[in-house]
């Protein structure tokens, strides 16, 4: 059983009813990393906030099914999200230091985490913060525990994060951006800690939502492209980076590779038109190269091949 | 925390110092001449300058001016021009009905501010927010006077619910025995509850007028920083984690918004010490604002200058307060600037 199932995800605003997200349809098995990838306006964030039913008002889902863990999380007729199932997702927001109250000491932060989330007494989570510390690699576990989050580095403030994000239970983590605003070599001890701990448990995913490829490249087992409210490429990330299918997941590496080898100044070949919310066929027709007529009018299938898929309608001209 | 404490208790003594020098010679540029108010229309030359003698109106003014600051610094606010009698003591004895009034104000304030705010803030855009806004609206573009004199003739004249506005007792109610100058507190001291309840009705219209008023701000800012702490990013963080509502609301929002809030308070209680001269002359009420008036009609110069002084005081205090509180209420804020 999947940990996460989306089929045919649709968020709207709802005055106009332009689609923030279309068609959304993905998967992602217990045990694995996987990575959202897209530029900004992809609908990365705004798809993580529909699963957690945090989308600001005037945005709603208007159709589709989303299942954690075998449990539907939209319920009733307008699909609006009912918070029951929430407690199956935890979020790792960006900025961790932002994502900790400044006026509570760290063991205060947890031990809330673990009555609220665990049905704990307070004895009992105040004897279990020192452990869940302790499981995310905090050094000095008394000190941190008693400190408040600004007496605390932006690294050791996201492993508190991310032990209370373990400490929920909750089988679908949701890391966004979980390393921007850190040093490098804070950003791989984070990215370690957070391979280790899913490696640990058979149940948990994560699922990464980023810009960073080089992030997805050395942390995620699957990749999810998305570009304008759409899935483009769906595969595992390996395969994927050594043979993108889709043009738009060509262009992204493509750029990625002139950018570390400093051959280009910016994205090759792709015009620079927005994403138009507007289209009613593929979200990058008005940016790709390779795009016909059909491009703009119909919304992309979904071309199957092994464990990939991409959405295009020209992949074998390609 | 000791040598910050010294360090603030010092730095409000220069400030203090300097209010005292700069109400020394504004009172000095002020129009009419105390000699002449005090005595009186039909006075002859020779009497007016005998009472410039008398009250020192002769003397030079950096004389005048060294004989003040030798009276302050022994707590000496000079001599009332109008009745003769020490303005420290005068002062004094009227201090407690201003302190009395001002608190049960700012309690008032405070509770309807914080309980609108909290209302507001868990129903933004929402009818109960909007009721709030509007209220606060409105009450903020009514005149105190104007307010007072409504209540006056509605909840006491017509309706009958609050008593005349007479002082801080009904006719023919003697005060109890004075301990801290409070007519509710020394009435309990001295075991006559009858007099503290007389004295609690006396209280009450007023002290509901500027708690009222005072309320506006509280309420406005305690509605704005919680929403503004609810849609923070530790906000959304325990929104993330699942956490119960009421809880987010209390540790996320109020909590947060905590800090503001007690700037708004005691911008509120600043307001109230100072500028209830108003309230006090409508409500007959026997405090240093009612005696400012009378003595600024009068040219009574050292009981400005001790009234503007002892604002001053109460004042600074209230700052240093507020930003102890702060400190408490903000974990980010260290005392004195230092690093811990």
């Amino acid at each position: 059983m999947s940990v996460l199932d989306v089929d045919r995800l649709q968020v709207e605003v709802f005055e106009t009813g332009i689609a923030l997200l279309r068609d959304i349809t993905l998967s992602i098995k217990p045990g694995s990393i996987v990575g959202l990838v897209g530029e900004s306006g992809s609908g990365k964030s705004m798809f993580s906030l529909a699963l957690m039913g945090l989308l600001p008002s005037g945005v709603r889902v208007t159709s589709g099914k989303a299942r954690v863990a075998g449990k539907s999380i939209l319920k009733g007729l307008t699909n609006q999200y009912v918070n029951s199932s929430r407690e199956d997702i935890a979020l790792i927001s960006q900025n961790p230091r932002a994502a900790l109250n400044p006026t509570m000491r760290i063991n205060k932060q947890v031990i809330r985490v673990l009555r609220q989330r665990c049905n704990m007494t307070f004895k009992e989570a105040r004897s279990e913060v020192h452990e869940l510390l302790a499981r995310v690699g905090i050094p000095d576990v008394g000190r941190v525990a008693n400190s408040y989050p600004h007496q605390l580095s932006g690294g050791m403030c996201q492993r508190v994060v991310i032990g209370m994000a373990l400490s929920t239970r909750a089988p679908l983590l949701i890391a966004d951006e979980p390393t921007t605003g850190l040093d490098v070599t804070i950003q791989a001890q984070i990215l370690m800690l957070l391979r280790k701990l899913v490696g640990e448990s058979d149940e948990k995913s994560v699922m990464m939502v980023t810009h960073d490829l080089a992030v997805v490249s050395s942390m995620c087992d699957q990749l999810i492209v998305l570009y304008g409210g759409q899935v483009m490429e769906v595969g595992p990330t390996r395969e994927v980076f050594a043979n993108p299918r889709h043009p738009y997941t060509k262009f992204l590496l493509e750029s990625l590779e002139s950018y570390a080898d400093g051959s280009a100044d910016s994205t090759p070949s792709v015009s620079e038109n927005p994403i138009d919310f507007g289209l009613s066929g593929c979200r990058f027709s008005n940016r790709c190269p390779f795009s016909t007529p059909v491009c703009q009018t119909t919304p992309p299938p979904a071309i199957a091949d092994n464990t990939r898929i991409a959405y295009c309608h020209n992949l074998e001209s390609i | 925390m000791a040598r910050y404490l010294f360090q603030r208790i010092g730095s409000s003594a220069v400030t203090i110092a300097i209010m005292a020098i700069l109400v020394f010679f504004a009172s000095r540029v002020l129009p009419g001449d105390p000699a002449l108010v005090r005595a009186g229309s039909n006075a002859t030359p020779e009497l007016i300058a005998q009472v410039r003698t008398q009250f020192g109106l002769d003397l030079p003014l950096h004389q005048q001016f060294l004989q003040y600051l030798y009276g302050l610094i022994q707590g000496d606010f000079g001599t009332s021009i109008r009745t003769g009698k020490s303005v420290t003591t005068e002062l004094m004895h009227r201090l407690p009905a201003t302190l009395e009034l001002s608190l049960v104000g700012f309690l008032i304030a405070s509770l309807i501010g914080i309980s609108m705010g909290i209302i507001a803030a868990t129903n933004p855009n929402r009818w109960p927010d909007t009721l709030v806004r509007a209220l606060t609206a409105v009450g903020g573009s009514i005149p105190s006077f104007w307010l007072a004199l409504l209540a006056i003739f509605f909840l006491v004249y017509n309706l009958g619910v609050f008593p005349s506005p007479i002082g801080r007792l009904p006719l023919g109610m003697s005060p109890p025995p004075r301990v801290t100058g409070f007519y509710t507190l020394d009435g309990l001291l001295a075991g006559e509850v009858s007099v503290t309840l007389a004295a609690l009705g006396q209280l009450a219209l007023p002290a509901l007028i500027l708690g009222v008023l005072g309320s506006i701000s509280v309420t406005r800012i305690t509605r704005a920083s919680t929403i503004e702490a609810l849609a923070s990013g530790h906000a959304r963080a325990a929104r993330g984690f699942n956490l119960k509502s009421p809880s987010i609301f209390l540790q996320e929002g109020l909590r947060n918004a905590l800090p503001t809030v007690i700037t708004a308070m005691g911008l509120v209680a600043g307001y109230l010490i100072a500028g209830n001269i108003i309230i006090e002359k409508i409500f007959s009420w026997p405090g240093i604002g009612q005696y400012l008036a009378t003595a600024i009609s009068q040219s009574d110069l050292d009981v400005v200058q001790g009234f503007v002084i002892i604002v001053g005081i109460g004042y600074v205090t209230i700052n240093l307060i507020v930003d102890l509180l702060y400190s408490v209420a903000d974990p980010r804020i260290e005392l004195g600037g230092s690093k811990s």
